[in-house]
């Protein structure tokens, strides 16, 4: 007996000791957090010094003016709201167009599902450097070059693979006399697709959503090669270009801005944290 | 069993067809357009520039009906890739900024640049010779030349001040103010590793040794392993250790990291070299021209060297293959003419490449007279005199030497290398 | 719940399939409609990624700068990348991402979901370590810049304060140590997704082996070694291939903060494809460059998409 409550409080005594530790990880862990949002807090000259990178914010208010000067004067606002037209309308184009696929290649009558299943999937396979040469000359060619038509294109596309591999496994989990008894009932392919197949795919598809628009506005070589104008260029290249490109502004407006470009895939994970690290099984953490 | 109505079918094949094949071009036809017969596209790699643009646009459309609108590009790798892709074809702007010398070379032997040597005729010889050599290839014009930039040393009044220092007119006077500060705890000199600005010391000393070397190296007549090189090299290394400049690492000329004009304003740093543009982000710092700060040509290390100052442009191009050109000639024409460059100077406080247009600011002022007074030869800066890809590697070794300054031989070995490959193949 | 949805199947539906019984067929139609719902998709990725990924090995055996038009030059880019410095410092660089990442991110990840269980807050700790891979690799670089910066910079100013100034250094212009602190920014990017795998993996390991092992007296460490680590090797094979894929091809983070700088010392392969492209306008070799990379990526990738696709044809 004297031994098992040994091991029963060896066993607390080591819970505590890795909380402890962990605790410790995790204030570092932060610590980076920290800077962004202290520093975007300061004045400009406040920021300069060589014990100012510890020292705290005098009126942390001052924040919202920081905020509001990075919001207006670099172009911030543009790349925001063009950011959030691509990862929205990308992924929503992409699960549509996966799904359609998915739905085809698991449920209809077609040859080659295979086939076309891994055609579309070498999608994923390649790096994104392979594409970014060609593409470049492919929009300067067509036009597309610096339109948000032709963003919203690519990042369709890049979407698509993945959530083909997804939505195909899931689709093939349904029960075909699902689909049968619709069809008794007289119900057509699309129908079925449409009425059924995507409402009962409503959990994998908010996960892929929740992906996707993540991959999407986080994403700089695309944005970086494909665009370059305020209000077309998105989010992430805005804020690479904002470092060299404003001399005299100083690191608090720099990090302002980026806790802006930061901010909607920080609440989306404070928000959804629990599916999106679930969902990374879901995904089998498919790489890009 | 696998029946479909004909209207599903139509609907699926219709959607299907227009989100694929038609989307992107339908979409693409929805973009901005590049701009009209009277309101032309003036795209340009200076986003901070775009109200000046705008409002010379605005000037040149009430003069000679054609103006033009900015469209900036943030990034100039994006630009210069975009420019150079498009340049064959009429989407490109009618109107683009571009770098001068052999920075322009590969767009006008592509026929990227409209010819305005009739423009530049028109005005006469209000434009300097040694400037319109900058645009000029095989005896044609192209471009205009959109800022005027001579390189001349910034320095602190207040710490000149302090120490009781005047503005050096010899080296051994530069000597003494570079030792009187650095026994003051000041960093006499701005260098940095950060972006392109390695090159910078290299270009000032050589120009100060030996004028005509830095024409010949840079014009690929001389060697960087040519002695007068490795002395100015020798002198970097000597300036380097005696701690006359502040450490690259920390400084910079952009917001990556501490800007210049921090430790400038607050009195840590002293002097740099570089381009008149520069006053723009030491006034926004809070610096108010001949108050805070002044200006200065550097000397010549030895005398008897021929008075030359470093001048940087660019030119405002028309576009060869513009749908717009001639509009876009005159509209060019206007900028160049005194009206058009007096608006824009005006405006930017820049020097005008024109010698009867006057600067605003007295510390350009200042310059431009001595400039005209001390009879300078003008050499172009050496990230536009001489090709791009001898540039980008000597500014790799120069930024090597900065950190680790203990061996000039291997650095211009390994330029001139690059320069020997580069040479043979421009021919 | 699925029964449900068939007892509520519209009416419309019957009358639909009522009036398509009256009409007539076209054979066609029937035949190719299923194939019409893989047009977007196949047409999307076939112009957007495919064809650029074949074009770029095509681009890669020519000379383009990107006014001219291409030429043919065989082997040369290829050829290039035994005598190119940059190249070599390009690729020990990104073998150093490799190390770091294979050693620091995946070590410290398993033994992160090993441990972060027992604690009572690991839930916490969890969200907290996930939380800098929701930002982006533009927002990070910018970040561990303004961390690394030599003067007022957070590193610095911390070694300062705990009186080890001494060990203050240029962490962003001194090679190798650039590298060095940019692989830093990337582990606290890439070590979220990480562990949460590797806690996947330990929740769905079979139970009878562990409590056997239990039974038998094993101490955590012997369990660990000898029961748990095997058992979880379909898992630690997917997160290495993965991490080995990623560290590969970083970009975002370098070129944001040093743009491969000073003297290219910090560049890795994605960075020199980038900039041998875009800033020196050498296209072709820039695409030669992304064809080895994906070569290494394909021969990296072999175990992971073969248990990629065992998954997919369990299906």
């Amino acid at each position: 007996m004297a031994t098992s409550e040994r091991a029963v409080s060896k066993v607390r005594y080591g819970r505590w000791a890795i909380t402890i530790v962990l605790a410790l990880m995790c204030l570092i862990w932060l610590g980076p957090l920290w800077t962004l949002i202290t520093t975007s807090m300061k004045s400009t000259p406040e920021s300069v010094g060589d014990t100012s990178a510890w020292s705290l914010p005098k009126s942390p208010l001052r924040l919202f003016d920081n905020l509001k000067d990075a919001w207006s004067t670099s172009g911030l606002a543009d790349g925001f709201k063009a950011s959030l037209l691509y990862a929205v309308s990308g992924s929503a184009l992409a699960i549509l167009c996966a799904s359609l696929g998915a739905y085809s290649i698991t449920r209809l009558r077609i040859r080659g599902r295979f086939f076309w299943f891994v055609l579309v999937f070498s999608g994923t396979l390649f790096p994104l450097q392979m594409y970014v040469i060609p593409l470049f000359k492919l929009y300067q060619d067509t036009g597309l070059y610096d339109t948000r038509g032709g963003l919203i294109c690519f990042y369709t596309a890049i979407s698509i693979p993945f959530c083909l591999f997804v939505l195909r496994s899931f689709f093939a989990t349904v029960p075909t006399e699902v689909q049968e008894a619709a069809r008794l009932d007289g119900a057509g392919d699309f129908t079925i697709f449409w009425r059924m197949f995507l409402p009962l795919a409503k959990a994998p598809i908010a996960v892929l959503f929740l992906f996707q628009f993540i991959w999407i506005w986080n994403d700089l070589l695309f944005g970086l090669v494909l665009s370059t104008s305020d209000g077309i260029r998105p989010i992430a290249p805005t804020l690479a270009g904002l470092q060299s490109q404003y001399a005299s502004s100083g690191q608090p407006l720099v990090l302002s801005a980026t806790l802006i470009a930061s901010l909607p895939t920080v609440v989306l994970f404070l928000l959804l944290g629990r599916y999106m690290m679930q969902g990374l099984q879901l995904t089998g953490g498919a790489t890009r | 069993m696998d029946t479909v109505d004909r209207r599903t079918f139509l609907k699926i094949g219709g959607g299907a067809a227009l989100a694929s094949a038609g989307l992107p071009w339908l979409l693409a036809a929805c973009s901005s357009g590049s701009g009209s017969a009277t309101n032309l596209q003036l795209s340009n790699d200076k986003p901070t520039w775009q109200s000046w643009f705008q409002t010379e646009g605005n000037q040149a459309k009430s003069a000679v009906k054609v103006g033009w609108t900015p469209r900036e590009y943030s990034d100039e790798n994006a630009y210069q890739a975009a420019i150079k892709t498009a340049g064959g074809s009429s989407r490109v702007s009618d109107l683009f900024t571009w770098q001068s010398s052999w920075g322009m070379k590969d767009v006008v032997d592509a026929g990227f640049v409209a010819d305005l040597t009739a423009e530049w005729d028109k005005e006469g010889d209000v434009y300097s010779a040694d400037m319109r050599k900058l645009f000029t290839f095989d005896g044609k014009t192209y471009g205009a030349p959109l800022y005027l930039a001579p390189w001349v040393v910034f320095y602190s009044k207040q710490v000149f001040d302090k120490y009781q220092l005047q503005p050096p007119t010899t080296w051994d006077e530069l000597q003494h103010v570079l030792d009187t500060l650095k026994g003051n705890g000041i960093a006499p000199l701005g260098a940095t590793v950060d972006g392109v600005w390695s090159f910078l010391w290299f270009q000032t000393l050589l120009v100060a040794s030996d004028p005509e070397l830095y024409q010949a190296v840079t014009a690929g007549h001389a060697k960087y392993t040519d002695p007068g090189v490795m002395d100015v090299m020798k002198l970097w290394s000597q300036m380097i250790k005696a701690g006359y400049f502040t450490d690259p690492s920390s400084v910079t000329f952009s917001t990556r990291g501490t800007n210049f004009a921090t430790p400038f304003k607050q009195g840590k740093a002293a002097m740099c070299e570089m381009g008149t543009w520069y006053e723009a982000t030491i006034t926004s710092a809070g610096m108010k021209p001949g108050v805070d700060y002044d200006a200065f040509i550097l000397p010549s290390v030895k005398p008897g060297v021929q008075n030359t100052i470093v001048i940087e442009s660019g030119p405002l191009c028309v576009a060869g293959h513009g749908r717009h050109k001639d509009n876009a000639t005159k509209a060019v024409g206007w900028f160049m003419s005194k009206d058009g460059q007096q608006e824009w100077t005006k405006l930017t406080g820049f020097i005008s490449g024109r010698s009867d247009v006057p600067s605003t600011s007295p510390v350009d002022k200042k310059i431009t007279d001595q400039i005209k007074s001390g009879n300078y030869q003008q050499v172009s800066r050496y990230y536009e005199a001489t090709p791009n890809d001898i540039v980008q590697t000597a500014i790799e070794e120069f930024q090597k030497f900065m950190l680790h300054p203990n061996d000039p031989t291997s650095i211009l070995n390994a330029i001139q290398s690059k320069a020997d490959d580069v040479w043979k193949s421009v021919g | 719940m699925k029964d449900a949805n068939l007892a509520v199947l519209p009416r419309t539906w019957r009358e639909a399939a009522a009036r398509r019984r009256e009409g007539s067929w076209s054979r066609v139609a029937r035949v190719t409609a299923p194939y019409l719902y893989l047009v977007p998709m196949v047409v999307l990725v076939g112009v957007f990624l495919l064809y650029p990924a074949l074009d770029t090995i095509w681009v890669s055996f020519t000379r383009w700068d990107g006014i001219n038009a291409p030429t043919f030059n065989g082997l040369h880019n290829y050829l290039q990348f035994g005598s190119d410095p940059a190249f070599s410092t390009a690729f020990v660089n990104t073998l150093y991402w490799v190390a770091g990442i294979m050693l620091l991110q995946v070590g410290a990840g398993l033994l992160l979901a090993v441990v972060i269980n027992a604690s009572p807050l690991g839930g916490l700790f969890k969200r907290i370590i996930y939380l800098p891979h929701t930002i982006s690799g533009a927002a990070i670089g910018v970040l561990w810049f303004a961390i690394y910066i030599p003067g007022q910079g957070m590193l610095n100013s911390a070694l300062r304060f705990v009186h080890l100034g001494s060990l203050q250094h240029n962490w962003l212009t001194d090679p190798p140590i650039n590298t060095f602190a940019m692989i830093l920014a990337g582990i606290w990017q890439g070590m979220g997704p990480t562990m949460i795998l590797f806690l996947v993996g330990l929740q769905h390991l079979p139970r009878d082996p562990l409590d056997a092992a239990r039974m038998d007296g094993a101490s955590a460490l012997q369990m660990f070694w000898y029961v748990t680590l095997p058992l979880l090797r379909p898992m630690t094979v997917v997160v290495v291939a993965i991490s080995l894929i990623n560290s590969f091809k970083v970009f975002d983070i370098v070129w944001v903060m040093t743009q491969g700088g000073p003297y290219r010392s910090s560049e890795t392969l994605a960075v020199t494809m980038y900039r041998e492209s875009f800033v020196s306008s050498d296209f072709g070799y820039g695409a030669s460059v992304a064809v080895l990379l994906t070569a290494i990526v394909f021969v990296i990738s072999v175990p992971y998409i073969r248990s990629m696709f065992a998954r997919v044809e369990a299906n």
